[in-house]
């Protein structure tokens, strides 16, 4: 008989089947420790993120917003730096044409125009 | 400012939980291998079995003490084996149904009569086949007789640790262990017994 941690005592059966259970577990091939390795190395890892997720949740969204105002000014930027100010003065005629009441009605007649443009008109 | 002061000892503190909780997964990590690879008899579902203890140990008590951590680890261990051996036993009947299964009509565990995946490189032949032996009689015991002994005298948890692994009262836990050791002596005698 032996005694285990707790002061109980053992019988043979639990000693010699401990010690048989240990060599087995010193035994292990190199395959299941390298997975064994590779899932703790996993846990860990979902540790890590676990602890810096409290912060990532506040500066994840904020991060994102300001990706995505830099895209827009990235996109944006160069166009307006490349409008000269007749292209400005373009703009404004285009929104004149667009929006006088004549060229209403020339909206509604837009298969006749467009017959126009298409039919071989001296 | 008082967070400025804290910060490193904060981030101290974090590193030592992160030491401690590696220290004790690679302390657990290869009996709790062999634990579920002896009650689920397959080397990927038991590597499987223990990744995910280990995912959720960290997921879920990471920021706990670590001396709450071998009883609760056993616990999810035990509840992944359970759940493995809970899916096999559906499989099976899902399987008896089906039409090619004629000749198996009987929803038994598919792994109870498949030989062990391979033999453990053991040196001393002796060991080895008496471990198989007690492999073969523990997976004959109930359950909860089987989870019992390999937590008390494998892992070495003490009966209040194991009582909160398996979630039953001490009591449950020393009669569990009391009939798995008395079952085990008149299956083992002749190997590991007072007289062999």
């Amino acid at each position: 008989m032996s005694r285990t941690e707790d002061g109980s005592e053992r019988s043979a059966l639990e000693t010699r089947s401990k010690a048989a259970f240990d060599e087995s577990v010193a035994n292990l091939d190199g395959r299941t420790r390298s997975a064994l390795n590779q899932a703790r190395h996993a846990a860990l890892a979902e540790l890590e993120q676990r602890k810096r997720s409290p912060l990532g949740r506040i500066w994840g969204p904020l991060t994102g917003i300001a990706a995505a105002a830099f895209v827009l000014l990235a996109m944006f930027a160069p166009l307006r730096s490349m409008l000269t100010p007749h292209d400005t003065a373009t703009q404004f005629e285009d929104l004149e044409i667009v929006a006088g009441s004549e060229n209403i009605e020339m909206l509604q007649d837009l298969e006749f125009y467009a017959w126009l443009d298409s039919a071989d008109v001296p | 400012m008082r967070w400025e002061s804290d910060a490193p000892a904060a981030i101290a503190a974090e590193l030592d939980q992160s030491r401690a909780l590696e220290r004790f997964l690679l302390d657990v990590e290869r009996r709790a291998y062999r634990i579920a690879r002896i009650a689920v008899r397959s080397d990927d579902d038991a590597l499987d079995i223990v990744q995910d203890a280990m995912l959720q140990l960290a997921r879920r008590y990471g920021a706990r003490s670590s001396e709450e951590w071998r009883p609760l680890f056993f616990r999810i261990l035990q509840n992944r084996i359970r759940d493995c051996l809970r899916r096999r036993k559906v499989r099976a009947k899902l399987l008896a149904w089906l039409p090619s299964s004629h000749d198996d009509r009987e929803a038994s565990d598919p792994y109870e009569h498949v030989a062990d995946e391979a033999p453990l490189p053991t040196q001393n032949l002796a060991t080895d086949q008496a471990m198989q032996r007690l492999e073969v009689a523990l997976r004959e015991l109930p359950p909860r007789q089987q989870e019992a002994f390999m937590l008390r005298n494998f892992e070495g948890l003490d009966v209040a640790q194991t009582a909160q692994a398996m979630r039953c009262s001490e009591g449950s836990v020393k009669t569990h262990y009391s009939r798995a050791v008395h079952t085990l002596r008149a299956r083992l005698d002749d190997v590991w017994g007072e007289t062999a």
